[in-house]
C-alpha cells in the first residue's frame, strides 16, 4: 500500500520575490500559449517547483519510485472566488494556486501517463474545477478530471482507528487505498477554523463520500483525519507556498505573501515544517500530536532549505473574541454542555471569561467553527453594513447541568435558563443536533438547526436569520455555471444510484463515538485497511439511494 | 448580477420575439436580433473566441444567442489578463490587507 521510503525528507524551496498577485485563484485565459509561458511569474513558479522536486528526488529517489505509475493528484479545491465574489479588492486565496499546480503536472507528466487529477470540495466541484483553470490543465497534460463526489464509493474498514473504523472513499480513491495508484497531496498553505492549519494530510477530507464527512465532524475531527492514513498516506506532499491563506477558512481568507513551495515524502513531516513556518507551534498542533501518536511522522525526516518564518493570523472558531465582538457587536452567544471534557458549572453569575470559552472551545471541530466560517461568509459579503447591528442570540449545546437544571454561559458571566432564553429580545437561532434541549428558545421552529454538519442547511437558515444578508461565494458572472454544474452533479448521482451504484451513503452523523463494525478476524484486526464488498442494491434500495439525492443540496454539498 | 439579469433579459426577449413570429406572424423582432447578433459574430465575435481559445460552435452558437453580452465580458477579460514585466515587479504595497 503505497510507497514506503528508506530515506523521508522535507524540501523548503524560495521563490524569487515577484508579484504573483495576478491570477492565483484562476488561470488567465491564455493559459497555454507563449504569452503565458513567457510570464515572469509562471516561469518563477515552474522554476521553483521544479527545483523543490529535484532536490527532493535526490535526497529520496521519488521519481524513480513514481516512475510509470498511476497517479491520483488532489489539490485543495474549496471555493473558487475572484475578488468581484465579495466586498474585498483581493481574489480569495482557497483553492491551490492553478499556475502552481500546472507546473507540478508538468513534472509529473513526465514521469507517468495515467494520471487523474480528483477533488471533493464539497462544492460544485466540477464547476469550480473549470472556474480555477483546473480542466485546462487536466486536457494540457491528457489527464482526467474527476469530482470525487460523481463517483460510486467503496466501503473500508480500518481496525486500528479510533473513531473512522468504517469509511467510505470513491472508487478513484479505492485504487489508492488497494495499492493500484499513487497519491500525490497538492495543498494551500492556508490556516483552517476547524483544525488550525489545513495541508498534506487533512487535504485528505477531500476524500470522503459527502456524508462521511459529517461523522466525527466534532471535537474529535483530528483523530478523525489522523485516522484516514490508516487507509492511505500521501506518497509525495507538494504544498503551495506562493500566496498563502490566513484567517477563518473556509470562509473567505487573506492573502499572504509566503513566496515558496514546501514538499516531502512524509506528509506529517512537511505539514510540521510548513505549520512552523507559518508562525505556529508544531507541537500545540493537536492534529500532529494525533499523527505523532499513532506513529504516521518520521523523526529522522531530513529537512533541507531555511525555516523562514512569516507569521499568518490564526483563525478564531468562536462567537467570543474580541474580533468577533468588533465585526458583531449585535451577535450573542450562549453556550452549555455537560460531559466530563467541559468545566463543571459551580455557580449562575461571576462566571470567568475562561470557563465560558473553555466550554464553547470543547467542540472546535464542530458547531463554533460552523458558525465562525457562516459569519466570516457574511462579513465579507456586500451587504455586511446593513447586518452589522442585527440583533442575533446564537444558542449552543445541550446546556451545562446545575442543581438538576440545564443552563447556557454567556460571556457576560451569566448563566441562563430556559426561560430566561426565551426572553431574550432579537432573534434567537438553536444550533446542533444535541441543543435540542434549547429548541423552545428559538424564535421560529426554523431556526432551530440540527444537524450542523450538513453545513448548507446551517448556512441557509443563518443566512435567514441574518437577512438581508446576500452571501456571496462565486463570481457571479460563473453563477450560471453553478446551477450547471450543481443540475449537473445531481443527475450524475440519480444515475448512479439508479444502476446501484451510489455515489453516497445515508446522512447520520448524529452522533459522537466511533462507528462499529463487525467483529473481525484475528488477523484482519492486524491490518490497517480492509475492502469490504458493498451490499448489492435492489430497486426499493435503488430508489431510496435516488430520492437522497437532494437537487438543493448540490449547490452546496 | 447585472451580468445574470442581462443573460436572462436577452433569452426572455429572444422567448418573445419567437412568440410573436409565430403567433402574430411577425418575424421583424427574431429577424432583427439575429442580425444584429450575425453582425456581431461576424465584425468581433469570430475574433473574440479565436483569441481567447473558444471552440468555433462555442463562439458562433454564444455570439448569436447573447451577442456582445458574449463577447464583451470576454474582452474585458482579456484586457485585464494582459499583464507586462512591470506588473510583476514586487512593491511594498502588493497586499497583505489584514481584516482583524
Amino acid at each position: 500500500m503505497g510507497i514506503k521510503y528508506d530515506h523521508n525528507a522535507v524540501v523548503i524551496e524560495e521563490a524569487p520575490k515577484l508579484n504573483y498577485t495576478h491570477n492565483y485563484v484562476m488561470l488567465p485565459y491564455n493559459y497555454g500559449t507563449p504569452e503565458y509561458e513567457a510570464r515572469a511569474d509562471v516561469k518563477a513558479i515552474k522554476a521553483t517547483v521544479r527545483s523543490a522536486l529535484d532536490k527532493l528526488d535526490a535526497s529520496t529517489g521519488w521519481k524513480a519510485k513514481f516512475k510509470g505509475q498511476k497517479i491520483l493528484i488532489k489539490p485543495n479545491l474549496v471555493f473558487v472566488t475572484p475578488k468581484s465574489s465579495y466586498r474585498y479588492d483581493y481574489d480569495i486565496p482557497q483553492t491551490t494556486d492553478p499556475r502552481v499546480f500546472d507546473a507540478t503536472m508538468e513534472v509529473l507528466s513526465e514521469l507517468c501517463d495515467d494520471i487523474v487529477i480528483g477533488e471533493g470540495s464539497g462544492l460544485v466541484t466540477w464547476t469550480y474545477a473549470k472556474m480555477a483553470g483546473y480542466l485546462k490543465i487536466a486536457k494540457k497534460y491528457g489527464a482526467r478530471f474527476m469530482a470525487f463526489e460523481e463517483r460510486p464509493t467503496e466501503r473500508y474498514f480500518c481496525p486500528k482507528a479510533e473513531v473512522g473504523r468504517e469509511v467510505y472513499f470513491p472508487d478513484i480513491v479505492g485504487e489508492v487505498v488497494r495499492g493500484e495508484r499513487l497519491y500525490v497531496s497538492h495543498p494551500k498553505t492556508k490556516c483552517n477554523i476547524y483544525t488550525g492549519v489545513t495541508l498534506g494530510f487533512k487535504n485528505s477530507m477531500g476524500t470522503y463520500s459527502v456524508n462521511m464527512r459529517a461523522r466525527n465532524h466534532t471535537y474529535e475531527i483530528d483523530t478523525k483525519l489522523t485516522d484516514i492514513m490508516y487507509a492511505f498516506k500521501p506518497d509525495l506532499t507538494v504544498i503551495d507556498g506562493i500566496i498563502g491563506g490566513e484567517g477563518n477558512t473556509p470562509g473567505p481568507n487573506d492573502p499572504v505573501l509566503f513566496d515558496r513551495i514546501i514538499c516531502g515524502t512524509n506528509a506529517v513531516e512537511v505539514d510540521r515544517v510548513t505549520t512552523e513556518l507559518m508562525g505556529f507551534d508544531p507541537k500545540e498542533s493537536k492534529l500532529l500530536q494525533e499523527a505523532d501518536k499513532k506513529g504516521f511522522n518520521d523523526p529522522n525526516v531530513e529537512i533541507i532549505g531555511e525555516k523562514r518564518i512569516v507569521p499568518f493570523r490564526q483563525s478564531e472558531p468562536t462567537l467570543l473574541s474580541e474580533r468577533f465582538k468588533k465585526h458583531w457587536p449585535g451577535v450573542k452567544e450562549f453556550v452549555g454542555y455537560t460531559n466530563p471534557h467541559v468545566p463543571k458549572l459551580t455557580k449562575l453569575d461571576g462566571i470567568p471569561f475562561e470557563d465560558v470559552y473553555a466550554m464553547e472551545q470543547f467542540d472546535r471541530g464542530g458547531t463554533p467553527s460552523s458558525l465562525g466560517t457562516c459569519f466570516e461568509v457574511f462579513y465579507a459579503s456586500y451587504t455586511y453594513p446593513l447586518t452589522k447591528l442585527r440583533h442575533l442570540n446564537v444558542i449552543v449545546g445541550e446546556g451545562a447541568e446545575y442543581n438538576g437544571k440545564k443552563y447556557w454561559l454567556s460571556d457576560d458571566g451569566h448563566a441562563y435558563s430556559l426561560e430566561e432564553l426565551k426572553a431574550l429580545p432579537g432573534m434567537t437561532v438553536v444550533v446542533g443536533e444535541n441543543s435540542a434541549p434549547a429548541k423552545e428558545a428559538a424564535t421560529h421552529p426554523f431556526f432551530f438547526i440540527r444537524g450542523w454538519g450538513e453545513v448548507n442547511n446551517l448556512a441557509v437558515r443563518m443566512a435567514v436569520s441574518m437577512m438581508p444578508t446576500l452571501p456571496g461565494q462565486a463570481d457571479l458572472v460563473w453563477l450560471p455555471w453553478i446551477g450547471i454544474g450543481a443540475v449537473r452533479k445531481y443527475c450524475i448521482k440519480v444515475a448512479r444510484a439508479a444502476i446501484g451504484k451510489p455515489t453516497d451513503v445515508t446522512y447520520d452523523a448524529f452522533r459522537d463515538g466511533p462507528y462499529t463494525i463487525p467483529e473481525l478476524e484475528a488477523q484482519d484486526l492486524d491490518v490497517d485497511c480492509i475492502p469490504v464488498p458493498m451490499e448489492p442494491l435492489d430497486w426499493k434500495g435503488r430508489l431510496k439511494a435516488m430520492g437522497e439525492v437532494r437537487l438543493l443540496a448540490q449547490f452546496l454539498i | 448580477m447585472i451580468a445574470v439579469l442581462s443573460y436572462l433579459g436577452c433569452i426572455l426577449l429572444w422567448i418573445g420575439s419567437t412568440l410573436l413570429m409565430i403567433i402574430k406572424k411577425n418575424p421583424f423582432c427574431a429577424l432583427f436580433l439575429f442580425c444584429l447578433h450575425f453582425c456581431e459574430l461576424l465584425v468581433i465575435g469570430l475574433k473574440t473566441g479565436a483569441e481567447y481559445g473558444k471552440k468555433v460552435t462555442e463562439t458562433v452558437a454564444s455570439c448569436l444567442c447573447f451577442g456582445f453580452l458574449w463577447w464583451l465580458p470576454l474582452r474585458r477579460e482579456m484586457k485585464r489578463d494582459i499583464y507586462t514585466d512591470d506588473d510583476f515587479i514586487r512593491r511594498p504595497d502588493d497586499v497583505v490587507i489584514r481584516h482583524d
